[in-house]
Protein backbone atom coordinates (compact mmCIF):
# COMPACT_ATOMS: atom_id res chain seq x y z
CA UNK A 1 0.00 0.00 0.00
CA UNK A 2 1.51 3.43 -0.88
CA UNK A 3 1.66 6.56 1.19
CA UNK A 4 -1.18 8.34 -0.29
CA UNK A 5 -3.92 5.40 0.60
CA UNK A 6 -2.15 4.99 4.17
CA UNK A 7 -3.32 8.54 4.05
CA UNK A 8 -6.18 7.82 2.88
CA UNK A 9 -7.30 5.68 5.23
CA UNK A 10 -5.98 7.43 8.27
CA UNK A 11 -8.49 10.15 7.11
CA UNK A 12 -11.20 7.42 7.48
CA UNK A 13 -10.15 6.31 11.36
CA UNK A 14 -10.00 9.93 11.71
CA UNK A 15 -13.22 10.76 11.23
CA UNK A 16 -14.76 8.11 12.57
CA UNK A 17 -12.66 9.38 15.38
CA UNK A 18 -14.50 12.89 14.88
CA UNK A 19 -17.93 11.01 14.77
CA UNK A 20 -18.04 8.62 17.72
CA UNK A 21 -16.12 11.70 20.07
CA UNK A 22 -18.91 14.49 18.66
CA UNK A 23 -21.92 11.68 19.15
CA UNK A 24 -20.24 11.37 23.07
CA UNK A 25 -18.93 15.29 23.62
CA UNK A 26 -21.29 15.66 26.73
CA UNK A 27 -18.99 13.44 28.38
CA UNK A 28 -15.45 14.93 27.76
CA UNK A 29 -17.42 18.47 28.85
CA UNK A 30 -18.97 16.97 32.44
CA UNK A 31 -15.46 15.96 32.91
CA UNK A 32 -13.66 18.74 32.01
CA UNK A 33 -16.14 20.87 33.90
CA UNK A 34 -16.07 18.65 36.67
CA UNK A 35 -12.26 18.31 37.05
CA UNK A 36 -11.16 21.83 36.43
CA UNK A 37 -11.28 25.36 37.90
CA UNK A 38 -10.51 27.44 35.45
CA UNK A 39 -11.58 27.86 31.68
CA UNK A 40 -7.59 27.61 30.26
CA UNK A 41 -7.57 24.01 32.68
CA UNK A 42 -10.59 22.91 31.16
CA UNK A 43 -9.28 23.62 27.65
CA UNK A 44 -6.10 22.12 28.59
CA UNK A 45 -7.76 18.79 29.62
CA UNK A 46 -10.22 18.73 27.01
CA UNK A 47 -6.77 19.02 24.50
CA UNK A 48 -5.33 16.10 26.55
CA UNK A 49 -8.47 14.20 26.50
CA UNK A 50 -9.07 14.21 22.98
CA UNK A 51 -5.35 13.73 22.47
CA UNK A 52 -4.88 10.26 24.79
CA UNK A 53 -8.87 8.86 23.13
CA UNK A 54 -7.07 8.89 19.79
CA UNK A 55 -3.56 7.46 20.97
CA UNK A 56 -5.53 4.67 22.31
CA UNK A 57 -8.17 4.64 19.82
CA UNK A 58 -6.80 1.92 17.40
CA UNK A 59 -6.87 -0.77 20.97
CA UNK A 60 -10.49 0.32 21.46
CA UNK A 61 -12.65 -2.73 21.15
CA UNK A 62 -15.45 -2.33 18.51
CA UNK A 63 -17.76 -4.63 20.97
CA UNK A 64 -17.11 -2.47 23.27
CA UNK A 65 -19.19 0.77 24.53
CA UNK A 66 -17.56 3.81 23.11
CA UNK A 67 -18.98 5.76 25.94
CA UNK A 68 -18.04 3.75 28.24
CA UNK A 69 -14.29 3.37 26.68
CA UNK A 70 -14.11 7.49 26.68
CA UNK A 71 -15.79 7.90 30.30
CA UNK A 72 -13.25 5.64 32.07
CA UNK A 73 -10.12 7.35 29.55
CA UNK A 74 -11.29 10.78 30.13
CA UNK A 75 -11.72 10.09 34.13
CA UNK A 76 -8.15 8.77 34.25
CA UNK A 77 -6.82 11.75 32.29
CA UNK A 78 -8.82 13.85 34.61
CA UNK A 79 -6.96 12.30 37.28
CA UNK A 80 -3.65 12.16 36.07
CA UNK A 81 -3.46 15.57 35.30
CA UNK A 82 -4.56 16.35 38.65
CA UNK A 83 -1.61 14.50 40.18
CA UNK A 84 0.57 16.34 37.80
CA UNK A 85 -0.78 19.89 38.73
CA UNK A 86 0.00 18.57 42.03
CA UNK A 87 -3.30 19.84 43.12
CA UNK A 88 -4.56 19.61 47.19
CA UNK A 89 -6.49 15.95 47.25
CA UNK A 90 -9.61 16.50 49.55
CA UNK A 91 -9.53 13.49 51.52
CA UNK A 92 -12.40 14.67 53.58
CA UNK A 93 -15.20 11.99 53.09
CA UNK A 94 -17.71 13.88 53.01
CA UNK A 95 -18.58 17.78 51.81
CA UNK A 96 -18.70 20.47 53.82
CA UNK A 97 -21.03 23.51 53.19
CA UNK A 98 -18.99 26.52 53.63
CA UNK A 99 -19.40 30.35 53.93
CA UNK A 100 -18.51 30.61 50.08
CA UNK A 101 -21.34 28.14 49.00
CA UNK A 102 -23.94 29.94 50.65
CA UNK A 103 -22.33 33.46 49.23
CA UNK A 104 -23.06 31.92 46.05
CA UNK A 105 -26.19 32.58 44.75
CA UNK A 106 -27.69 29.27 42.89
CA UNK A 107 -30.85 29.67 41.08
CA UNK A 108 -31.74 25.85 40.80
CA UNK A 109 -30.99 22.98 41.46
CA UNK A 110 -28.70 22.27 38.83
CA UNK A 111 -26.08 24.19 39.20
CA UNK A 112 -26.28 23.48 42.67
CA UNK A 113 -25.38 19.82 42.31
CA UNK A 114 -22.92 20.40 40.07
CA UNK A 115 -21.33 22.60 42.30
CA UNK A 116 -21.36 19.72 44.81
CA UNK A 117 -20.35 17.01 43.02
CA UNK A 118 -17.29 19.00 42.50
CA UNK A 119 -16.33 19.27 46.02
CA UNK A 120 -15.99 15.95 46.26
CA UNK A 121 -12.50 14.30 46.34
CA UNK A 122 -11.68 12.78 43.17
CA UNK A 123 -11.90 9.42 43.69
CA UNK A 124 -15.80 10.13 44.96
CA UNK A 125 -16.48 12.44 42.27
CA UNK A 126 -15.59 10.13 39.81
CA UNK A 127 -17.84 7.57 41.25
CA UNK A 128 -20.73 10.09 41.98
CA UNK A 129 -20.42 10.83 38.16
CA UNK A 130 -20.42 7.76 36.61
CA UNK A 131 -23.33 6.72 39.09
CA UNK A 132 -25.41 10.15 37.72
CA UNK A 133 -24.70 9.00 34.69
CA UNK A 134 -26.57 5.88 34.96
CA UNK A 135 -23.71 3.06 35.17
CA UNK A 136 -24.10 -0.07 37.82
CA UNK A 137 -22.11 -0.45 40.82
CA UNK A 138 -20.35 -3.56 38.89
CA UNK A 139 -19.15 -0.80 36.02
CA UNK A 140 -18.12 2.05 37.99
CA UNK A 141 -16.08 -0.61 40.13
CA UNK A 142 -14.56 -1.94 36.81
CA UNK A 143 -13.60 1.93 36.12
CA UNK A 144 -12.36 3.04 39.21
CA UNK A 145 -10.42 -0.18 40.74
CA UNK A 146 -13.21 -0.07 43.65
CA UNK A 147 -14.98 -3.35 44.83
CA UNK A 148 -18.40 -3.25 43.69
CA UNK A 149 -19.46 -3.21 47.67
CA UNK A 150 -17.52 -0.60 48.16
CA UNK A 151 -19.20 1.44 45.64
CA UNK A 152 -22.46 1.02 46.72
CA UNK A 153 -21.75 1.76 50.22
CA UNK A 154 -19.76 4.97 48.92
CA UNK A 155 -22.75 6.06 46.73
CA UNK A 156 -25.08 5.75 49.32
CA UNK A 157 -23.45 7.85 51.56
CA UNK A 158 -22.40 10.29 49.03
CA UNK A 159 -25.88 10.52 48.26
CA UNK A 160 -27.39 11.10 51.13
CA UNK A 161 -24.41 13.75 51.65
CA UNK A 162 -25.68 15.75 48.98
CA UNK A 163 -28.76 15.85 49.92
CA UNK A 164 -28.45 16.66 53.47
CA UNK A 165 -26.59 19.77 51.36
CA UNK A 166 -29.11 20.81 49.34
CA UNK A 167 -31.63 20.74 52.58
CA UNK A 168 -29.10 22.74 54.64
CA UNK A 169 -28.48 25.29 51.95
CA UNK A 170 -31.78 25.68 51.14
CA UNK A 171 -33.20 26.27 54.98
CA UNK A 172 -29.79 27.88 56.23
CA UNK B 1 -33.06 29.20 45.28
CA UNK B 2 -33.14 25.51 45.76
CA UNK B 3 -36.31 23.72 45.52
CA UNK B 4 -38.23 23.11 49.18
CA UNK B 5 -39.22 19.10 48.53
CA UNK B 6 -36.42 16.52 48.71
CA UNK B 7 -38.97 13.49 49.69
CA UNK B 8 -37.60 11.21 46.35
CA UNK B 9 -35.45 13.34 45.63
CA UNK B 10 -33.81 12.12 42.51
CA UNK B 11 -30.45 12.97 41.85
CA UNK B 12 -30.07 11.33 38.14
CA UNK B 13 -32.86 13.15 37.07
CA UNK B 14 -31.38 16.67 38.38
CA UNK B 15 -28.37 15.76 36.79
CA UNK B 16 -29.19 14.79 33.30
CA UNK B 17 -31.49 17.90 33.64
CA UNK B 18 -28.09 19.90 34.66
CA UNK B 19 -26.15 18.35 31.47
CA UNK B 20 -28.87 18.74 28.57
CA UNK B 21 -28.32 23.02 30.03
CA UNK B 22 -24.99 23.55 31.02
CA UNK B 23 -23.46 21.79 27.82
CA UNK B 24 -26.68 22.00 24.80
CA UNK B 25 -24.61 24.94 23.18
CA UNK B 26 -21.38 23.47 23.65
CA UNK B 27 -20.34 21.38 20.45
CA UNK B 28 -16.95 19.93 19.72
CA UNK B 29 -15.84 21.09 16.15
CA UNK B 30 -13.64 18.59 13.68
CA UNK B 31 -11.23 20.70 13.42
CA UNK B 32 -10.57 21.26 17.37
CA UNK B 33 -10.15 17.36 17.26
CA UNK B 34 -8.09 17.17 14.04
CA UNK B 35 -5.70 20.21 15.89
CA UNK B 36 -5.51 17.65 19.14
CA UNK B 37 -4.33 14.81 17.44
CA UNK B 38 -1.83 16.87 14.98
CA UNK B 39 -0.56 18.37 18.17
CA UNK B 40 0.85 15.25 19.62
CA UNK B 41 3.46 14.60 16.53
CA UNK B 42 4.00 18.53 16.21
CA UNK B 43 5.03 18.79 20.18
CA UNK B 44 7.23 15.48 19.49
CA UNK B 45 9.53 17.16 16.51
CA UNK B 46 9.16 20.50 18.32
CA UNK B 47 10.73 18.64 21.75
CA UNK B 48 13.33 16.51 19.49
CA UNK B 49 14.97 19.92 17.92
CA UNK B 50 14.76 21.71 20.70
CA UNK B 51 17.33 18.65 22.05
CA UNK B 52 19.11 19.24 18.97
CA UNK B 53 19.60 22.45 19.12
CA UNK B 54 21.17 22.04 22.91
CA UNK B 55 23.16 20.15 21.01
CA UNK B 56 24.52 22.91 18.70
CA UNK B 57 25.11 25.19 21.47
CA UNK B 58 27.35 22.67 23.04
CA UNK B 59 28.86 21.85 20.04
CA UNK B 60 29.90 25.64 20.05
CA UNK B 61 31.15 25.97 23.47
CA UNK B 62 33.49 23.16 22.88
CA UNK B 63 34.54 24.89 19.73
CA UNK B 64 35.27 28.14 21.41
CA UNK B 65 36.95 26.80 24.27
CA UNK B 66 39.49 24.48 22.03
CA UNK B 67 39.81 27.58 19.75
CA UNK B 68 40.60 29.92 22.49
CA UNK B 69 43.10 27.57 23.85
CA UNK B 70 44.98 26.71 21.00
CA UNK B 71 45.09 30.94 20.01
CA UNK B 72 46.80 31.18 24.15
CA UNK B 73 48.83 28.36 23.58
CA UNK B 74 49.94 29.62 20.36
CA UNK B 75 50.56 33.30 21.47
CA UNK B 76 52.73 31.89 24.75
CA UNK B 77 56.70 32.17 24.08
CA UNK B 78 58.43 29.00 23.54
CA UNK B 79 55.69 26.67 23.53
CA UNK B 80 55.17 23.79 21.92
CA UNK B 81 53.46 22.89 19.08
CA UNK B 82 50.60 21.80 21.28
CA UNK B 83 47.85 24.30 19.91
CA UNK B 84 48.08 22.44 16.47
CA UNK B 85 46.22 19.92 18.68
CA UNK B 86 43.70 22.22 20.16
CA UNK B 87 43.33 23.97 16.61
CA UNK B 88 42.64 20.09 14.85
CA UNK B 89 39.84 19.36 17.83
CA UNK B 90 38.38 23.84 17.57
CA UNK B 91 38.48 22.31 13.46
CA UNK B 92 36.86 19.10 14.17
CA UNK B 93 34.00 20.67 16.46
CA UNK B 94 33.23 23.57 13.30
CA UNK B 95 33.01 20.37 10.90
CA UNK B 96 30.28 18.73 13.54
CA UNK B 97 28.57 22.02 13.97
CA UNK B 98 27.97 22.49 10.30
CA UNK B 99 26.64 19.21 9.41
CA UNK B 100 25.10 19.22 12.55
CA UNK B 101 23.35 22.52 11.56
CA UNK B 102 22.31 21.19 8.23
CA UNK B 103 20.52 18.49 9.40
CA UNK B 104 18.95 20.82 12.39
CA UNK B 105 17.87 23.12 9.51
CA UNK B 106 16.00 20.34 7.55
CA UNK B 107 13.63 19.21 10.82
CA UNK B 108 10.45 21.14 9.83
CA UNK B 109 8.09 22.11 13.00
CA UNK B 110 5.79 23.47 10.39
CA UNK B 111 2.37 22.51 11.36
CA UNK B 112 1.27 19.21 9.72
CA UNK B 113 -1.68 19.17 7.32
CA UNK B 114 -3.47 16.48 7.04
CA UNK B 115 -2.52 15.44 3.73
CA UNK B 116 0.88 14.42 4.57
CA UNK B 117 1.56 13.24 7.76
CA UNK B 118 3.07 10.11 7.35
CA UNK B 119 5.73 11.37 4.62
CA UNK B 120 6.92 14.31 7.16
CA UNK B 121 7.30 12.47 10.25
CA UNK B 122 9.26 9.93 8.10
CA UNK B 123 11.27 13.14 6.78
CA UNK B 124 11.75 14.60 10.38
CA UNK B 125 12.44 11.08 12.08
CA UNK B 126 15.19 10.49 9.01
CA UNK B 127 16.63 14.08 9.79
CA UNK B 128 17.09 13.70 13.24
CA UNK B 129 18.72 10.13 13.64
CA UNK B 130 21.16 11.01 10.84
CA UNK B 131 21.98 13.63 13.64
CA UNK B 132 22.78 11.32 16.00
CA UNK B 133 24.37 8.94 13.79
CA UNK B 134 26.48 11.77 12.46
CA UNK B 135 27.51 12.56 15.98
CA UNK B 136 28.53 8.72 16.65
CA UNK B 137 31.05 8.83 13.49
CA UNK B 138 32.09 12.49 14.31
CA UNK B 139 32.94 11.29 17.97
CA UNK B 140 35.03 8.24 16.82
CA UNK B 141 37.09 10.38 14.30
CA UNK B 142 37.62 12.72 17.01
CA UNK B 143 38.72 9.90 19.32
CA UNK B 144 41.14 8.81 16.82
CA UNK B 145 42.50 12.38 16.40
CA UNK B 146 43.61 12.38 20.13
CA UNK B 147 44.55 8.93 19.79
CA UNK B 148 46.63 9.69 16.89
CA UNK B 149 48.05 12.72 18.92
CA UNK B 150 48.94 10.96 22.43
CA UNK B 151 50.71 8.19 20.16
CA UNK B 152 52.75 10.64 18.59
CA UNK B 153 53.49 12.35 21.86
CA UNK B 154 54.37 9.22 23.04
CA UNK B 155 56.96 8.78 20.58
CA UNK B 156 57.94 12.28 20.89
CA UNK B 157 58.61 12.35 24.69
CA UNK B 158 58.92 8.33 26.15
CA UNK B 159 60.09 6.53 23.24
CA UNK B 160 62.43 4.66 25.66
CA UNK B 161 59.41 3.31 27.68
CA UNK B 162 56.95 0.77 25.73
CA UNK B 163 54.95 -0.11 28.95
CA UNK B 164 54.36 3.37 29.01
CA UNK B 165 52.48 3.28 25.60
CA UNK B 166 50.85 0.34 26.63
CA UNK B 167 49.03 2.18 29.77
CA UNK B 168 48.70 4.98 28.34
CA UNK B 169 46.57 3.28 25.26
CA UNK B 170 44.88 1.01 27.63
CA UNK B 171 43.66 3.68 29.52
CA UNK B 172 42.70 5.86 26.69
CA UNK B 173 40.85 2.65 24.95
CA UNK B 174 38.56 2.48 28.40
CA UNK B 175 38.00 6.14 28.28
CA UNK B 176 36.90 6.19 24.61
CA UNK B 177 34.30 2.83 26.07
CA UNK B 178 33.32 5.19 28.92
CA UNK B 179 32.61 8.35 27.07
CA UNK B 180 30.41 7.06 24.34
CA UNK B 181 28.58 4.32 26.63
CA UNK B 182 27.51 7.80 28.31
CA UNK B 183 27.05 9.80 25.13
CA UNK B 184 24.77 6.91 23.95
CA UNK B 185 23.08 7.33 27.30
CA UNK B 186 22.62 10.34 27.52
CA UNK B 187 21.14 10.65 23.71
CA UNK B 188 19.20 7.81 24.61
CA UNK B 189 17.63 9.93 27.90
CA UNK B 190 17.50 12.94 25.59
CA UNK B 191 15.46 11.65 22.56
CA UNK B 192 14.77 7.80 22.97
CA UNK B 193 11.60 8.77 24.09
CA UNK B 194 10.71 11.06 21.75
CA UNK B 195 12.19 9.27 18.79
CA UNK B 196 9.65 5.94 19.87
CA UNK B 197 6.92 8.26 20.57
CA UNK B 198 7.64 9.48 16.89
CA UNK B 199 8.43 5.45 15.54
CA UNK B 200 5.18 4.67 17.15
CA UNK B 201 2.98 7.26 15.17
CA UNK B 202 4.96 6.08 11.98
CA UNK B 203 4.16 2.59 12.67
CA UNK B 204 0.54 3.38 13.68
CA UNK B 205 -0.75 4.99 10.54
CA UNK B 206 1.50 2.00 8.48
CA UNK B 207 -0.10 -0.50 9.91
CA UNK B 208 -3.44 0.72 8.80
CA UNK B 209 -2.76 -0.60 5.43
Amino acid sequence: MNTKEVERNQLDLENEFVTLIQRNEGIIYKVTGLYSNTLEEEQDLKQEILLQAWKSFLRFRKDAKFSTWLYKLSLNVALNQLKKQKQKINTDYGIIANDQMFEKNYDDNHELLFYLIKQLNEVDRMMMTLYLEGYGNLEIAEITGITANNVNVKIHRIKQNIIQQFKKLNHG
Amino acid sequence: MVDQSYSNFDLKKVWQEMAKKKFLNKEIEKQEIMEALRSNSQSTIVNLKAGLRTKLNWIIGFMLFFGATAGLDWLKPGSDPEHLFYFGFAGLYLAGFLITYRKYQKIDVDPIDENSILSKLKMNRQAIKSVLNIERIWGMIAMLFVFIYKVNDWANKTHDDPKHLAITVSIFLLFIVILGFIAELANRRRFGKQLKKLDENIIRLETLS
